[in-house]
């Protein structure tokens, strides 16, 4: 073998690409060629220059900008099509300090049976007789798909309704939850819109019915709908 | 957890996954740019565009490469995409003068180092990524090839090429004994 195939070797032999046996003939043949010796030698120190420079890293958090960006240009988004979600600054900013104002249409249940505080309230018209396993939210409405399916923001973005393990929940903009109801048990898909800044329309399409949650009365109201 | 369960569950939606993932990914998309762009000016640019790249194509994102790759192959092309615009738009002194505005704090930009990352940054764009992913990511031969999406054999001939490039311009380092 050349000197020149050589020196492929040496460069194989830096990138960890030659195998024990391999190294060991690179090697014999090293200890007998200086002009090889002495290009191996050279190529090892460059090799370890290169390996020590310095790995920079960000003098500013890149993430929180990229975050600051993505709100940005999702916010412009939605505002064109009636939504805003002012709620994932404070989010991003601060991180999840959760509270919660869960209402809605539950708050009644949870008083007459052991369910979690967020049941029917008294007066309010009874749930579908079906309950529902999934939500399926008004995607379309969304901009920046990833962030969709965490929840719609209300139009002033002090609330986001979303779904997780067959609830409907509504957190407030530092991520306190403030209503979570009880799951529902059978699938029916259910689209969200923010009737306006504090009224939440949930509609069912199985039972063709729509529930408005008032969330400051916490109080519910169900009609069909059209 | 590792990487890839954060990209599924940050490709469900979860924005817990979703900052923590980009957490993971910004120090080495930075390092990329950094040593792309040779000046941390416009690596912030580059590596801040990268990252949105990053969010906005998560949801394509198959698993046909690994996610480390996969984030490189953006960064690398982000950096390219802005410095070909750069050479549109910005005239030669200038740009001259913005390289040399080099990379890191004092410590970093004197001695060896200053003059390695400043031979770097001459190489040509395919063997300046080939090394910067060697040296920088300690990337293998079919890591590299996956990130560039080139043949295997690129690869080792970028690799080859730029370390005899490096060899010659750096050859007072290492003929002077300045190097241990």
């Amino acid at each position: 073998m050349s000197c020149a195939k050589w020196e492929v070797w040496i460069h194989r032999e830096l990138d960890g690409d030659l195998s024990p046996p391999e190294k060991e003939v690179l090697e014999r043949h090293l200890s007998s060629c200086s002009s090889c010796r002495n290009a191996a030698e050279h190529l090892r120190s460059l090799s370890r220059m290169l390996s020590e420079l310095p790995r920079m890293e960000p003098t500013i958090s890149l993430t929180d900008q990229v975050l600051q960006e993505i709100e940005a240009s999702t916010e412009s988004t939605a505002s064109s099509s009636g939504i805003r979600i002012g709620w994932f600054r404070g989010w991003s900013w601060t991180g999840v300090i959760a509270v919660c104002l869960v209402i809605v249409w539950f708050a009644v249940g949870s008083e007459k049976t052991s369910n979690p505080p967020l049941n029917h309230s008294a007066g309010s018209p009874a749930p579908p007789s079906q309950t529902l396993s999934s939500f399926q939210m008004e995607k379309s409405n969304l901009p920046n798909g990833i962030f969709s399916e965490k929840g719609i923001p209300s139009p002033d973005g002090r609330y986001i309704a979303q779904v997780r393990d067959q609830c409907v929940i509504i957190r407030d903009q530092k991520g306190h939850i403030q209503f979570q109801s009880p799951p529902w048990e059978t699938k029916s898909e259910v689209r969200l819109h923010w009737k306006d800044h504090d009224t939440l329309s949930i509609r069912f399409k199985n039972t063709n019915t729509e529930r408005k949650i008032h969330i400051p009365s916490r109080k519910e109201h169900k009609e069909p709908t059209s | 957890m590792v990487q890839g369960e954060w990209v599924q569950l940050a490709q469900k939606g979860d924005r817990e996954a979703l900052v923590h993932l980009l957490r993971e990914l910004e120090g080495p998309v930075y390092r990329t740019a950094c040593y792309m762009m040779g000046n941390q000016h416009d690596a912030m640019d580059v590596a801040q565009e990268a990252l949105l790249r990053i969010y906005r194509n998560l949801p394509g994102f198959r698993y046909e490469a690994r996610v480390e790759t996969w984030a490189q192959r953006i960064a690398v092309r982000t950096a390219i995409d802005y410095l070909r615009k750069r050479k549109r738009t910005v005239p030669l002194k200038e740009e001259v003068d913005a390289d040399r505005c080099r990379l890191g704090n004092s410590v970093e930009r004197t001695g060896i180092s200053f003059d390695v990352q400043e031979a770097i940054h001459r190489l040509p764009e395919p063997q300046r990524t080939a090394v910067i992913l060697r040296y920088l990511h300690d990337f293998t031969y079919e890591e590299i090839a996956e990130t560039m999406e080139i043949p295997l054999n690129t690869v080792k001939s970028h690799l080859f090429r730029a370390r005899k490039k490096l060899q010659s311009w750096l050859a007072d380092y290492q003929e002077g004994g300045v190097l241990p």
